[in-house]
């Protein structure tokens, strides 16, 4: 018994371990963590897939055994520091306090990671502009989108910011109003903090931007779907019919081949004395491309606006203070440590 | 733009520095060791300015992509390598630093132009930590590279038994000091990052492979550290970690952003 307890407790052993989890780590890196089953299969095939996923490679760093090793090497730092402890009273120097102060701080992070893990949550939300949505964790708490905007480098297409402005329900009532959030700069509320993750485009049209050419005259609309607008200084009215996000003729047939907006088209349709004239297809890719058999009029379809949904990040993290003590704790004991160390050499 | 002409300036000194300091072991002469330093000198001066107009022509610290990473890596290394052969009055670890520092400089220029280019720096990357977080981390890796020299240069006198090098103590009491002082960066390096992610994403610690890779590059050095002062390790054995954990955190630093994908994709 006394054999066992000295080699779980020994240096040697805590080597063992360290060696075992660099080795999980590094095959951690190599194979991807916590993608879709699809994509697993994709990449390694099914066979091989549910063999990684039995061992728990697909999830390495959550596994059972990966948290065994920690745990492991936790209670033999824990058994390391005790003994040291033991050893500082008999004999005070420096060396032994630094070293003390650098193991303890280790075991203070591991801690602060089991509790992050035990007591914490983490999920996102994706939120339209407008909508409101529950935090599934607490359900009491939802979140209001207000606005979302985006702000661009001067004169390019490369984005420069982005922020969310929220509104947080808890039970009923507002508990924060119209706070702005963006990337780095989170909101704080109860221990749960909401970061802005990320965002996206819905595949919602929200406004459409035609560039109608009458001759020599050209006029710019912007308009949602279903309305209609007069062509400046002719009796000409056009509606904008219908809008499809991938356009492709099947059976000589108008139809979207999916949602994603791979060739977004619009339908007008050209009215004179609130009679039908004409009816004509525009393309937001192919701005040349003419079907009007009335030759009047160029339309051209430059911009369509899509509403932007926000991605947030929703934590509670009560581990992390822990660790950041820790943190510094390690820092103090570094600095105490590695100076002193070279000391005890020279003194030998 | 003008940064490229101060740091090809630099390369040249570097190089004719180089071939100084190889004179100096094969002529024995105190000029073409002045020389040496002189060069090297003016070569890490050129390197500073070429750092601080990269600043400007960007607007932001010049950490932000693969190119501006490694010119700031080598000029580290340069910083480091000249303040140790002021204290320790020894010129010979430069026959192995400079080659590196050309290497790296020599990398950085043919890297392909979407990882040289001037770019606006995204969202994620504006914060007051991106400084203090990318130096430390890369003045460490300096370190190790420091100490992989005079690793280099210990396990070829043990083997060889050169004369004109310095006796081999002296080279393990080098290696030990620069890595303790890259440890204690490297250290401090991954709790700036975990704080910042912490602050940026909510999360101090997500197994991403840059962090997971750092991770690896601490733990070989806590070995090093342990082999030294509990085992006794002394020499050959301690020197052959310093260039295992040297060659590790160049594939945290290169590596993983061409072989792995993660968070940290744009450095």
């Amino acid at each position: 018994m006394k054999k066992i307890w000295g080699f779980f407790s020994s240096t040697r052993f805590a080597l063992l371990l360290v060696i075992l989890i660099i080795s999980a780590c590094i095959i951690g890196t190599f194979i991807p963590q916590r993608i879709s089953s699809p994509e697993y299969i994709r990449i390694y095939g099914k066979d091989l897939y549910l063999w990684l996923n039995r061992i728990g490679f697909t999830d390495l760093y959550h596994s059972f055994w990966f948290i065994t090793l920690l745990f492991l090497l936790f209670i033999n730092l824990m058994i390391c520091v005790v003994n040291k402890c033991f050893v500082l009273r008999k004999r005070k120097s420096l060396f032994l306090g630094g070293s003390i102060l650098t193991h303890l701080s280790i075991l203070i992070i591991l801690l602060g990671g089991i509790i992050s893990g035990i007591f914490g949550f983490r999920e996102y939300l994706n939120i339209n502009e407008g909508a409101t949505k529950r935090i599934s964790n607490i359900p009491c708490i939802s979140i209001k989108v207000n606005s979302f905007n985006i702000e661009y480098y001067h004169g390019s297409r490369q984005v420069k910011d982005y922020k969310t402005t929220l509104t947080l329900i808890e039970e009923g009532k507002e508990v924060i109003s119209k706070k702005v959030i963006r990337i780095n700069h989170p909101l704080s509320y109860k221990g749960i903090k909401i970061y802005q993750s990320g965002y996206g485009k819905t595949n919602r049209v929200k406004n459409v931007t035609l560039k109608v050419h009458n001759g020599e005259k050209a006029s710019v609309h912007t308009l949602k779907i279903g309305e209609r607008f007069a062509i400046p200084n002719t009796d000409s009215v056009v509606r904008i019919a219908e809008f499809l996000p991938d356009f492709v003729m099947l059976r000589s047939r108008a139809i979207s081949k999916s949602t994603k907006l791979n060739n977004p088209a619009l339908r007008l349709e050209i009215y004179e004395d609130d009679r039908l004239k004409d009816s004509t297809w525009v393309f937001h890719k192919f701005p040349n491309w003419h079907s009007s058999k009335d030759s009047r009029y160029r339309f051209e379809f430059t911009g369509l606006e899509l509403p932007f949904y926000t991605r947030l990040e929703i934590v509670k993290d009560p581990g992390a203070p822990i660790v950041f003590l820790g943190c510094g704790i390690l820092i103090i004991g570094l600095c105490i440590l590695l100076p002193t160390i070279r000391r005890r050499r020279i003194e030998k | 733009m003008r940064s490229e002409i101060y740091l090809g300036l630099s390369f040249f000194s570097y190089l004719l520095a180089t071939l100084f300091y190889v004179g100096l072991q094969l002529f024995k002469h105190n000029l073409i060791g002045i020389f040496a330093t002189s060069i090297t000198t003016l070569g890490f001066l050129s390197h500073t300015i070429g750092l601080i107009l990269r600043t400007k022509e960007a607007s932001h610290p010049p950490f932000t992509n693969m190119y501006e990473s490694v010119v700031f890596f080598s000029w580290a290394i340069i910083l480091i390598y000249l303040f140790i052969e002021h204290r320790f009055k020894s010129k010979i670890i430069g026959i192995f630093v400079l080659p590196i520092v050309l290497l790296a400089i020599g990398y950085a220029s043919v890297l392909p132009g979407e990882y040289k280019e001037v770019r606006p720096i995204v969202p994620a990357l504006q914060s007051f930590w991106l400084p203090i977080h990318v130096s430390t981390c890369f003045l460490s890796y300096a370190c190790f590279a420091i100490a992989f020299c005079t690793s280099l240069i210990y396990l070829l006198k043990e083997r060889f038994g050169f004369k004109r090098i310095p006796d081999t103590e002296f080279l393990d009491q080098i290696t030990y000091r620069v890595v303790s002082f890259g440890f204690l960066l490297l250290t401090f390096g991954i709790i700036t990052g975990a704080i910042w992610a912490n602050y940026a994403w909510g999360r101090y610690w997500g197994w991403d492979p840059k962090e997971t890779w750092s991770l690896v590059t601490w733990l070989i050095y806590v070995g090093y550290l342990h082999a030294r002062f509990i085992s006794g390790w002394r020499g050959k054995k301690t020197a052959w970690i310093a260039i295992i954990g040297f060659l590790i955190s160049m594939f945290t630093f290169v590596g993983v952003n061409f072989l792995l994908s993660g968070l940290h994709s744009y450095v």
